[in-house]
């Protein structure tokens, strides 16, 4: 699968417990799993990933911080009795007052007004540059995760009403193939069979048929996507009933099951699909209900392949 | 996943030193009941059924040290 750096552990969780490790139990939560980092990301770039993992408040109070943060560096830095920030040509007084203008010039400087009433002089312009640059960061990193969160809701609504809309069409689908297989089925018993196009009809219902099975099985293991449990009952009963249909045409006319070649290849795929389609082997748990009907299509599944 | 030729062994003390320091990633294969019942902390749970399917989804970096185990002891 191309994951080059793959390690294992023989003894598993039973030689891991023996040997003392810790153990963790109940369903993980997000904060359990580790923050993994890659061999191949430098110090920077590991940074700018936890920057922008952040959250729109803690990012709003980590910029806040670093304006109060730098406020006090200028503040201290007028102790010194050394060149820090002056206003009307004279340095800013070490008072309360000299205190508040040092943190309205972070204010200014971190949001890159730079209105000039206030200019530093000798080592806090590089602290203002570096103030400059790293506040604008934190910001712009702000500006879009808040912008990046309305995006995600969107994509998510865009995403809610295209899977509404496919699993429609399975519905649809899959009535209309029963309907059809019924019909078959009908004919099949009253022998009224045209035989080259009953294989006709049958072969494209099949391919139908394991096109809709195939998004079905998606369904059931892809857990991304959830499925509301009436919705899904009603195409696992759909499908059941197709698949049953299909065992009693076969019953009725084995030659549906085709020669070796292609028809009996689909019936193969069916079977295989069918076959992964069980209460207890797919990953989410579900109603007894489901369950069983589940159970039901795999086992129909195998008997179209024998 | 596990079905790489050269997934290197490693040792208990090893998977400790490694997770500690957060290089590896444990993933366990188990079915869903027996991840739930026990597993190393902060694993991520990627059956052996489905592993085909989401390994690539959710460990989309195939660079990272991945340590996958099961039961183990036969």
């Amino acid at each position: 699968m191309g994951y080059t750096n793959l390690k294992h552990f023989g003894p598993g969780i039973e030689g891991w417990i023996q040997s003392g490790g810790p153990v963790e139990s109940d369903l993980p939560t997000e904060s359990s799993i580790p923050l993994v980092s890659s061999p191949r990301r430098s110090r920077t770039q590991r940074g700018l990933v936890r920057l922008l993992q952040l959250s729109p408040a803690r990012l709003l109070l980590l910029w806040l911080s670093m304006v109060v943060g730098f406020a006090i560096v200028y503040w201290i830095w007028g102790f010194s009795g050394l060149p820090g920030l002056m206003t009307n040509g004279q340095p800013i007084p070490t008072s309360l007052e000299g205190f508040l203008t040092c943190l309205y010039f972070s204010f200014v400087t971190a949001t890159s007004v730079g209105f000039g009433d206030v200019v530093p002089m000798g080592v806090m312009r590089a602290i203002a540059v570096l103030e400059a640059a790293t506040a604008l960061l934190v910001f712009g990193v702000l500006v879009s995760r808040l912008i990046g969160q309305n995006q995600d809701r969107m994509i998510r609504e865009i995403h809610q009403v295209s899977f509404e809309d496919r699993l429609g069409r399975v519905r649809v689908n899959l009535h209309l193939v029963l309907t059809e297989l019924q019909e078959l089925a009908e004919r099949c018993a009253g022998d009224t069979l045209n035989q080259d196009r009953f294989r006709s009809r049958w072969e494209s219902l099949t391919l139908v048929l394991i096109g809709e099975l195939r998004i079905v099985h998606e369904l059931l293991y892809k857990t991304e996507q959830h499925v509301d449990e009436p919705v899904l009952e009603t195409l696992l009963l759909n499908l059941a009933a197709c698949l049953n249909e299909m065992r009693e045409i076969l019953r009725c006319n084995p030659l549906a099951a085709g020669d070796p070649g292609a028809p009996r290849q689909n019936l193969k795929t069916l079977s295989i699909l069918s076959e992964e389609i069980c209460g207890e082997c797919v990953p989410r748990q579900y109603a007894p209900e489901l369950k069983a009907t589940m159970d039901r299509i795999q086992s129909v599944g195998r008997e179209l392949a024998g | 996943m596990d079905d790489s030729p050269d997934a290197e062994e490693l040792s208990f003390e090893q998977v400790v030193e490694r997770l500690a320091q957060r290089t590896l990633l444990p993933v366990n294969v188990l079915p869903r009941d027996a991840f739930i019942a026990r597993r190393i902390p902060g694993s991520l749970h990627l059956p052996l059924r489905t592993l085909q399917d989401e390994a690539p989804l959710r460990l989309p970096d195939k660079s990272l040290q991945v340590l996958v185990y099961c039961t183990g002891f036969g």
